[in-house]
């Protein structure tokens, strides 16, 4: 399909095949999320669900996907699910204007082969993990000209050794910009296709990014599988 | 020696890597009191890969490695 033609060769046809059938829920669709559902729409993931329950506000125009003058007081996930028919009508696109709880979470992720978490703060993120789905999580966090990366399985947790017990972090002092919000998504989005083609990715710890210094370092957390 | 390893805005001011002597600083809250960060803004707190605390005692060639929290979306 000409559409996926530049897909090739790092994504072969039997690859592009197996994504058209993968389903992967974005949970926030704000910054991160935006600009994964973007990716992943472009890339060819036959479905995708999002959640969200913010509308757009003026300050989410310095780096969030969607956003837009027009688009300001509008729910993020319709806007996202009309703009992304726009790119690749072929993706078939949920929309869920809703929180994200402990009371929601397993019969959204029901069906999911993959959880995006693209949310903005640590109560949520710590819910997901502590579900214990049985789906991968690709969770990232930016904050200023810095970010995480990391994956939680079955049978090992890593996002919970990021998450503090206060609820936000230093991107309340230091903002959330556009090109590092974009590079967490997209590294989000590589770890995710990887994923769903059933490559092995194993990690205990997380990826720091530091975009002052051009530099991804991978940080090891002995025992950080234990469950 | 005692290698500690700073992360996001840590460096400002500071530097990636530091070299403390663990005579000096035999502590992990003595090194933060030095470099002037509040153990309150450190959200991991890693000695040799695993996770510590700011009473850990250290021994030269520990490697200690210290994050803020980031949330942001």
């Amino acid at each position: 399909m000409e559409r996926y033609l530049r897909n090739k060769s790092s994504i072969d046809e039997h690859q592009q095949y197996i994504l058209s059938k993968k389903h992967v829920i974005v949970l926030g669709c704000g910054g991160l999320g935006g600009s994964v559902a973007e990716s992943l729409s472009r890339i060819g993931v036959g479905k995708l669900t999002l959640v969200d329950n913010d509308v757009f506000v003026l300050s989410n125009l310095n780096r969030q996907r969607f956003s837009t003058n027009k688009t300001i007081g509008q729910s993020k996930v319709e806007v996202a699910k009309e703009k992304l028919f726009e790119i690749n009508d072929q993706v078939e696109v949920i929309a869920h204007k809703k929180f994200i709880d402990s009371s929601n979470i397993y019969t959204l992720v029901d069906g999911c082969d993959l959880v995006i978490d693209a949310l903005d703060n640590f109560e949520t993120r710590r819910m997901i993990e502590d579900a214990d789905l049985d789906v991968p999580i690709i969770s990232a966090a930016v904050g200023g000209y810095n970010g995480w990366l990391t994956i939680s399985k079955p049978g090992y947790r890593n996002i919970k050794h990021l998450c503090s017990n206060a609820n936000k972090g230093v991107e309340q002092i230091l903002g959330n910009l556009s090109f590092t919000v974009n590079v967490l998504a997209e590294l989000e989005v590589s770890l995710a296709i990887r994923t769903l083609l059933g490559e092995e990715v194993s990690l205990h710890g997380f990826y720091f990014v530091d975009l002052k210094t051009l530099e991804i370092e991978k940080i090891d957390i002995i025992e950080s599988f234990a469950v | 020696m005692v290698e500690v390893r700073l992360f996001a805005y840590f460096r400002d001011n500071r530097g990636k890597i530091l070299y403390l002597d663990p005579n000096l600083y035999p502590t992990v809250q003595m090194i933060l009191d030095h470099l002037g960060i509040a153990l309150s803004d450190v959200q991991i707190l890693l000695v040799n890969g695993r996770h510590s605390h700011a009473q850990h005692v250290l021994k030269g060639n520990d490697i200690v490695a210290l994050f803020p929290p980031v949330a942001g979306g």
